[in-house]
């Protein structure tokens, strides 16, 4: 015991208590700038509008009934475009759809997973869409700008995660105008989409912002913008325009007593669409570039929210309560709800000669989560997910990997626990049942597949499993092993001596290295696989821009080299580096991943 | 638990102190130390307000904290060593006086080093560090022994009688 005793007096006297004087207060601040992303909802009195508006559905049952005789609107075509919308999706949230009023149902653009896809807007050559862009590791509120092709797909990162809201492209397509915080404070700003470099706009982050449009040369934003409180929902909001460089700042509606919010330009008309909100419901409007000659379109119980024009300028769409998305003529006239619509958010651009959506793109992985699943393990799991891969070429085609959470006996799923038993195993003959399987293992917040990367080259895929969901996103790597009798799914081990010899700890000998992918404005976390001379390799960085919130912040990085070779990892090689981390954006390891599928 | 000021405000004046002690002894940092403990309370707030159940607050905040940490420690070297490298000042948070037991510790694996510092200074049972860990109970008693081993040669003492053996009756 006296090894016990000496171990708490001398660890007592090394330890040095901090002092949490003043504290609470720095940590209100720490959270009050993350809350900037809750700013412009607070205050738009159009969401208050949209959400609240329960009687929708029989609004507008009651409005068609009543115009069922209206021709459908001519100008809503196939010719004249597609209609990009978001739609929420239970367990997933909200995810991309496209349709045109002659398609039945809609189509999926999006991977199945539970990364979100919000406000898309389609290129004006109508080939790549922007999106706001989530993943479950981000911190609350933070996102990236992606780009996924018109036809759907995996997301292409444009930005690290900062703050964005209701990213539209310029005429031109080379640049990206938002409401957001890449710097403190929150404003619209100007994304170059070739570089990445973002822009504030002077002058729009000294009020409260949102929905920026541009105008068809591309040298003024209209935005919604209100010079009140942030949490003053009475407050009032207008719409303003500025020149890009932030001169000229102009009032359009002006109207104390009532707010106009989310501005469209028409490129066509030069005319732009607008939402009214005051004490009644919401009215649909347009009006001239410099505010003039205000005209209404619609004014009933649908609410309208999110207008878009047509490419040809014909006709508006909007959200129009729990009915999703409706157009209507910009005469007014000839008010037509689209098939298989439900959503919010539309965007509308031509469709490019070429393009087909025909077939629609195949979801890359994973069923929905399942409670009490039972895969052939003789034990229930929880939220299974699973993702393809050739684990064992022996097998041939058609594998997958599953991976659950392990509901005790008596018990139910866990949630958000800060000990889960995870297990993942192996379906090689594809029939449903998995055939072998991994031992439990210890997960932190959720235990998810998450991708079947090849790390070794040697044509078998391995497992990546994301086992920890707190901070940052932990991933744990597991390999096939052919035995003799049955093969095998194991964690893969560091092997001697581990980094030890290039003077770092972290990947020890005979652990199961933790690898971490994520960050924000400080801290990155990234794993690449590579081919090299000496064959594919895992790459696991890590780095740091210190000290925080300073001018003179520089990025230390570090980056260690693994091979992978009978169930275990080697390193190869660290090294470090004071560059630009602009490949802690690379959070996979090959193309084939993609997060959360 | 409902994570508010109330709570946060007693975290702070009852666990913060040791917890931000506890963190540096593993991590060699108290900047770092202090930057994980108060970004893993700020998560856990941010997560109790969306509606999340934590059911203890330290636990939770412990976890995440060497969580930050860990993946942070890395990055504490990589300065380190790039800030040396480029000649630039840099002051080491330890002194070459570092008493016996902190070099010690220094020396050990990481997981050994949290096993122990949650044990003998935060004063966890095996289940606690366990728990806080993500790793079986079995795992902390052996990597607790082998700690143990490592230090007492370290320290010139003889590890005859380990309070996880008596654990083993106990708990």
């Amino acid at each position: 015991m006296a090894l016990d005793e000496r171990l708490r007096r001398e660890l007592e006297g090394a330890a040095q208590p901090a002092d949490p004087s003043g504290l609470y207060e720095h940590l209100i601040r720490r959270r009050e700038r993350r809350r900037i992303a809750q700013r412009v909802q607070t205050g738009l009195l159009a969401v208050v509008v949209l959400v609240g508006s329960v009687g929708g559905f029989y609004a507008l049952t009651r409005i068609f009934r009543e115009t069922e005789e209206t021709p459908p609107v001519a100008s809503l075509t196939v010719s004249n475009g597609l209609i990009v919308f978001s739609r929420e999706i239970p367990g997933e949230g909200d995810q991309l759809f496209a349709t045109t009023p002659e398609w039945p149902d809609a189509r999926r653009l999006t991977p199945q997973g539970r990364a979100v896809y919000r406000s898309p807007d389609v290129s004006p050559d109508g080939r790549r869409i922007v999106v706001v862009h989530e993943i479950p590791s981000f911190e609350p509120g933070l996102s990236v700008l992606a780009t996924l092709l018109i036809e759907g797909g995996s997301p292409t990162w444009l930005t690290e995660p900062h703050v964005f809201r209701d990213p539209v492209w310029s005429p031109d397509g080379s640049q990206i105008a938002f409401a957001g915080s890449i710097e403190d404070p929150f404003g619209i700003y100007v994304l170059d989409v070739a570089t990445g470099e973002g822009q504030p706009v002077p002058g729009t982050d000294e009020i409260s912002v949102g929905h920026p449009t541009w105008s068809p040369d591309g040298a003024r934003i209209a935005f919604e913008a209100s010079m009140g409180s942030d949490t003053d929902r009475a407050q009032s909001w207008d719409i303003y325009s500025v020149a890009v460089e932030g001169s000229g700042m102009t009032n359009l509606t002006n109207t104390p007593d009532v707010s106009e919010t989310q501005p469209a330009w028409s490129w066509v008309l030069d005319r732009i669409a607008f939402v009214e909100s005051g004490p009644a419901e919401g009215t649909l409007l347009t009006m001239s570039s410099i505010g003039t000659d205000a005209t209404t379109v619609y004014s009933g119980e649908l609410s309208p929210a999110n207008p878009v024009w047509s490419p040809d300028g014909t006709t508006i769409a909007f959200e129009g309560g729990s009915e999703g998305i409706v157009a209507i003529r910009a005469d007014g006239t000839g008010l037509t709800a689209l098939p298989d619509a439900r959503g919010g958010e539309p965007a509308w651009q031509p469709l490019p000669e070429g393009v087909s959506l025909d077939p629609p793109p195949p979801p890359t992985a994973s069923p929905p989560p399942q409670v009490g699943e039972d895969i052939g393990l003789g034990l229930r799991l929880c939220d299974v997910t699973s993702v393809r891969g050739t684990f064992l070429s022996a097998y041939g085609e058609g594998q997958s990997a599953v991976v659950g959470m392990v509901i005790k006996p008596g018990g139910s799923c866990p949630r958000g626990g800060l000990e889960v038993e995870g297990v993942a195993a192996i379906d090689a003959t594809g029939d449903g049942v998995v055939d072998f399987a991994s031992d439990p293992f210890i997960c932190q917040g959720g235990c998810h597949a998450f991708a079947a990367p090849d790390v070794d080259g040697d044509g078998n895929d391995e497992l990546l499993v994301q086992n920890v969901e707190f901070t940052i996103v932990g991933l744990k790597l597991f390999e096939v092993v052919p035995n003799e009798d049955e093969p095998a799914l194991v964690a893969v081990t560091v092997a001697p001596p581990g980094d030890a010899p290039f003077g770092y700890e972290g990947f020890e000998a005979g652990e199961e290295p933790q690898f971490w992918i994520g960050g924000d404005a400080f801290i990155g976390d990234s794993i690449r696989c590579e081919a090299t001379d000496a064959g594919r390799v895992l790459i696991s960085m890590t780095g740091e821009s210190r000290p925080h919130d300073s001018p003179d912040a520089q990025w230390f990085a570090t980056e260690t080299t693994f091979d992978l070779e009978g169930g275990e990892l080697r390193v190869l090689d660290v090294r470090e580096t004071v560059d630009d981390p602009s490949s802690f954006l690379t959070t996979g390891c090959g193309a084939d991943l993609n997060l959360f599928d | 638990m409902r994570v508010d000021e109330i709570a946060i405000r007693e975290f702070l004046h009852t666990r913060y102190p040791r917890l931000v002690a506890a963190v540096a002894l593993v991590c060699g940092s108290r900047p770092a130390a202090e930057d994980a403990v108060q970004e893993a309370l700020l998560r856990a707030w941010e997560r109790s307000e969306k509606g999340e159940e934590i059911e203890s607050l330290n636990a939770w905040v412990t976890t995440v904290s060497l969580n930050v940490a860990r993946s942070g420690l890395r990055r504490v070297m990589a300065e380190r060593r790039a800030r040396s490298r480029l000649g630039r000042d840099f002051v080491p948070e330890s002194s070459g006086d570092r008493i016996d037991v902190e070099r010690a510790l220094a020396a050990l694996p990481r997981r050994q080093r949290e096993t122990v510092v949650l044990r003998y200074y935060l004063q966890m049972d095996t289940r606690e560090v366990a728990e806080v860990l993500g790793v079986h109970e079995g795992t902390v008693k052996s990597t607790l022994s082998r700690a143990r081993t490592a230090l007492a040669g370290a320290l010139g003492e003889t590890d005859t009688e380990t309070e996880e053996a008596n654990d083993r009756g106990t708990r």
